[in-house]
């Protein structure tokens, strides 16, 4: 069963990550990465613990990682962009330019990208039942956006969507695209414990997300899975995870 | 007759990261006998096996896949109501979930100590519900504390677990070995230094700082001596556990360390003196009819242990007696419990035998899957309670998902014979310590491939082994084929080492072209392996039972194919042999078109598939010889002639190979390339080697690092094959 050395962490994530396809970055994550680039345009971030840890979760999940992204997310991104680097810094002739306009060296990670469409994932019949309940299980965590579901996947197809419906359909994307979700939101992670999507929550300690400038990165795994401690510390300088 | 949807199609790809998932959220029936495949595979067999080939995909993806909740939680929803009623065999899983879907279920079970234990589930259990519950783990409590009580002797007071090193006497020094991969008790905060003496056979340990710790005395297949530098390798360390076993004694193994709660330290002589009281308790309690009793699995007979009472240690063996003893007293008025005190001493027993490999990650022993040179021993009162707590929890989700199920057990007459494994003899044993259990029905079922399936009318859908199929190819054909029936296809589960295979009733087939046979074959295996294309880190030994899955269907379909003029039986084993190598053949091609690279040499191609499939596997039991020699039929290889591959099937890297001539073998050239790199000479790494050899051997290089980066593994032979690819893009520039 097992191969080489499998015996350690950064092995058993990697075997665990493997079985997700693709990533959900909410917008907290995406600012603390655009905060490190702002500074040093066109420069690889050399102080930023959140930018290292992503390049890690690249590198382990291998071509399973694709950043799964959709119109609203996208101008979430673009807006903590032009928040963040003030337009000038903007990098335009970036080579992948998922948000647009986005920042050099975060072409790493956005390379290889997928969009969704919401609107379309929220009427595929054979999921609603359950994306409903999820939905409801978001919405009692405080996440808040529509009360009603229908109202949700209307405001998608009128264009309507605000923050609180990003961050909720950050979620929806996630579980139902198989992918690993990053945030450093408890509530959803609290929802991920409870009611096990197919995705996996990685939650960044907040401190960290705030001051990317930190060593280690403290994070834990929504729901447990076997073999792997529910919060890890990942280390930018040894650039390793440890329980 | 109305076709069903599995026979044309299965979301490999799907069920395959599903029972994944199910497993890394702690699958309930993982912990019970008989319960053999995930429920997610379970369902997703019955699910298809029920559906008629017109059910729409979309509609079926929600309970294959579902979005929120533990997959074992899922059901199937609603489905037509025929068949009424199905005949599961084997597998308590897919008759629970057979049942789920609403069908009046009979479950065969080959075994009646698992027949006994499937009435005790899907009778009293889901019947009476938490009050049987109550009631278990009441019992279970109770023997658990009397356990407490009477072992305390044998083990310390906060003692979590303890490092067990088999060892292996030196044939030029006399020095007892310890048989270590690795140094590490705890990755990252402790390791094991090891004390060599100058005169004495024994060594001692010392528990030291990560950075003190020197390397394992095992690498790349051969034990090093570290007193005297003698050399040899494991299969010569295993047949002197053979002998050993012959003459009465099991392997022995040092006491290296103990885990205690917060903190890790050697062995005391305190704790050799538990092990000594514990191992004249074994021997006394050993003379009772309690003792275990069962033949293992082959491949465990091939180490020695020959005898399942042969899995522990004295101490294992001694506590898991008193355990016995202590359930038949406490279960004298609840004899029904004490089926469910055999399932806790099987867990228990694969969590703490020799066979328990000591998982440095959490620094304590993991579930016997194979044979382990470090296991670890856990203190038996504890280990009751946790697996204990386990079961009643596993109990506890089937009463909440299985809610008014009708399923029904009886105890096989013949018909589809089933797999035997580990925890069946485990099971087995225990059943008949604990109540007299009569024994198999039928002899020499251990060696059949089927873990379960299920069957009404003329149809019938297996689950299969797919390493048993890969080793019994001819008999799983002659098996289908003999008793009417052929495979409409066959779909293999990556990561879940089965293969899921629809049979339908044979007609008489007509005649058919060799060509048409191949091209079925090279066909499906394309099909197949698409679903293998993001396959990562996991699962791709089982990709090497794709050609198995897609030669099936001809094989068991067609009688006769006609082969320049002449009309051949498609069952002579050369035909068989040959129709399976044809989808090896594109197997191989395909493999290396996903690698992207392109070797043509047969000894390069088998070079870089095997690294693919197998990897290095230094810590595992590589793949038999019988299981290569369809991959060496396709490349029309003589395995004699390749001084890299092992007798037991292991395939060499650079570091074992002594003799690396001619160097017209591609793989010769690239050992002896990289042996240059490591030697600071890597401009000379491909001198005089031949242009077209050179070319291989560039190749081979960047087969063997992208094989590394899809398995996940880091091998020193990587790292110097990357070395030569740098070195000779610098030259080709210059």
């Amino acid at each position: 069963m097992s191969r080489g050395d499998e015996s350690d962490v950064p092995a058993r994530l990697r075997e665990r990550l493997c079985s997700f396809r693709g990533v959900v970055l909410d917008a907290d994550v995406f600012a603390a990465l655009v905060g490190a680039f702002s500074d040093d345009l066109c420069e690889a971030p050399t102080d930023n613990v959140v930018y290292a840890f992503l390049l890690e979760l690249r590198r382990l999940m291998g071509e399973r990682f694709v950043l799964y992204s959709y119109e609203e997310l996208q101008a979430k991104y673009a807006e903590i962009v032009r928040e963040l680097a003030d337009e000038r810094v903007v990098c335009d002739d970036c080579p992948a330019s998922p948000v647009s306009p986005t920042v050099r060296g975060l072409c790493h990670l956005f390379r290889s990208h997928k969009e969704v469409r919401v609107p379309r994932l929220l009427s595929r019949s054979g999921l609603l039942e359950q994306l409903e309940r999820l939905y409801r299980e978001l919405l009692r965590a405080g996440c808040t956006c529509p009360p009603e579901f229908r109202d949700f996947k209307h405001d998608f197809v009128e264009g309507r969507a605000g923050d609180e419906h990003v961050h909720v359909a950050n979620v929806l994307v996630a579980a139902v695209k198989r992918a690993v979700l990053v945030t450093s939101d408890r509530r959803i992670k609290d929802v991920c414990d409870r009611l096990k999507p197919g995705c996996l929550c990685i939650r960044l300690d907040r401190e960290c997300v705030r001051d990317p400038t930190q060593e280690e990165l403290r994070l834990e795994l929504a729901p447990e899975l076997g073999g792997l401690p529910s919060e890890l510390r990942y280390r930018r300088v040894a650039g390793g995870f440890a329980p | 007759m109305t076709g069903h949807k599995i026979d044309s199609w299965f979301p490999i790809t799907l069920v395959s990261d599903e029972c994944e998932r199910e497993r890394g959220l702690g699958s309930p029936v993982g912990v019970l006998p008989g319960f053999r495949s995930p429920l997610a595979l379970a369902r997703a067999v019955v699910l298809l096996s029920l559906s008629t080939e017109d059910a729409e995909r979309e509609a079926l993806l929600p309970a294959l896949q579902p979005v929120i909740g533990e997959p074992w939680r899922t059901s199937i929803g609603a489905l037509g109501e025929e068949p009424e009623e199905v005949r599961v065999f084997g597998d308590g899983s897919v008759a629970l979930e057979a049942a789920r879907a609403g069908r009046r279920v009979r479950l065969v079970a080959p075994d009646p100590a698992i027949a006994r234990f499937f009435e005790e589930v899907f009778g009293r259990l889901l019947e009476e519900g938490e009050e049987a519950l109550e009631e278990l783990a009441g019992f279970l409590r109770q023997v658990g504390r009397v356990l407490r009580r009477r072992l305390s002797d044998l083990y310390g007071g906060g003692e979590r677990a303890y490092l067990w090193i088999k060892r292996v006497r030196c044939p030029q020094c006399g020095l007892l070995i310890p048989l270590m991969e690795h140094r590490w008790i705890v990755k990252g905060s402790c390791a094991l230094r090891v004390e060599v003496p100058e005169g004495g056979d024994e060594v001692e340990f010392e528990v030291v700082e990560p950075e003190e710790a020197g390397p394992g005395t095992l690498r790349a297949g051969r034990v090093t001596c570290p007193r005297c530098r003698e050399s040899w390798g494991l299969e010569r360390v295993r047949r002197s556990f053979l002998l050993r076993a012959a003459r009465g004694g099991p392997a022995g193994a040092y006491l290296a360390a103990v885990v205690e709660d917060g903190s890790v330290r050697s062995a005391t002589d305190p704790d050799l003196d538990r092990v000594e009281r514990a191992r004249e308790l074994a021997r006394e309690l050993g003379r009772s009819r309690l003792l275990p009793c069962e033949d293992p699995p082959g491949w465990l007979r091939r180490w020695g242990v020959w005898d399942v009472s042969w899995m522990f240690n004295s101490r294992q063996l001694a506590a898991l007696l008193e355990a016995v003893t202590v359930t038949l007293n406490v279960g004298e008025s609840l004899e029904w419990c004490r089926v469910w005190a055999a399932a806790v001493l099987t867990e228990l027993s694969l969590r703490n035998s020799v066979l328990s490999r000591w998982d440095p990650a959490v620094g304590e022993p993991g579930r016997a899957e194979g044979w382990a040179w470090e296991y670890g021993e856990l203190p038996v009162p504890r280990a009751w309670e946790k697996v204990s707590s386990e079961i009643l929890r596993a109990c506890r989700e089937l009463i909440e998902v299985a809610e008014g199920v009708e399923v029904e057990v009886e105890v096989a007459d013949g018909g589809w014979g089933v797999a035997r494994d580990l925890p069946d003899a485990l099971f087995r044993a225990w059943s008949g310590a604990l109540l007299n259990a009569p024994v198999w029905g039928t002899e020499g079922r251990g060696g059949s491939s089927i873990l379960g399936g299920l069957s009404w009318g003329g149809r019938s859908f297996l689950v299969l082994r797919s390493d048993r199929v890969a080793e019994r190819w001819m008999e799983v054909v002659g098996e289908i084929v003999g008793r009417g029936l052929r495979a409409a296809s066959a779909w293999p589960v990556f990561g879940e080492n089965v293969l899921v295979v629809p049979l339908v009733e044979r007609e008489s087939p007509e005649e058919v072209d060799w060509e048409d046979v191949v091209s079925e074959v090279r066909d499906a295996v394309r099909r197949l392996l698409d679903a293998a294309r993001d396959l990562e880190g996991r699962g791709w030994e089982s990709v090497g039972v794709v050609p198995y899955a897609a030669a099936l269907p001809p094989c068991t379909g067609l009688d006769v194919v006609k082969r320049g003029g002449d009309s051949l039986s498609i069952r002579q084993p050369e035909v068989l042999s040959e129709v399976l190598a044809e989808g090896w053949r594109e197997l191989v091609t395909a493999v290396l078109e996903l690698l992207n690279v392109g070797v043509s040499d047969p000894r390069a191609r088998f070079y870089a598939v095997y690294r693919l499939l197998w990897g290095y596997r230094e810590s595992c039991d590589p793949p038999s010889r019988r299981r290569l020699e369809p991959l060496l039929r396709a490349l029309k290889l003589d395995p004699d002639e390749l001084p890299y591959l092992s007798a037991d099937g292991r395939l060499e890297s650079y570091r074992e190979r002594r003799e690396l001539r001619p160097r017209e073998d591609p793989v010769n050239a690239f050992h002896a390339a990289l042996l240059a790199v490591r030697e600071g000479a890597p401009e000379s790494a491909l001198e005089g080697v031949p242009e077209n050899v050179r070319k291989e051997v560039l190749e081979l290089a960047r087969a063997v690092i992208r094989a590394a980066r899809r398995c996940g593994e880091n091998h020193p032979e990587v790292e110097l094959a990357r070395r030569l690819l740098g070195v000779s893009v610098g030259v080709a520039g210059r």
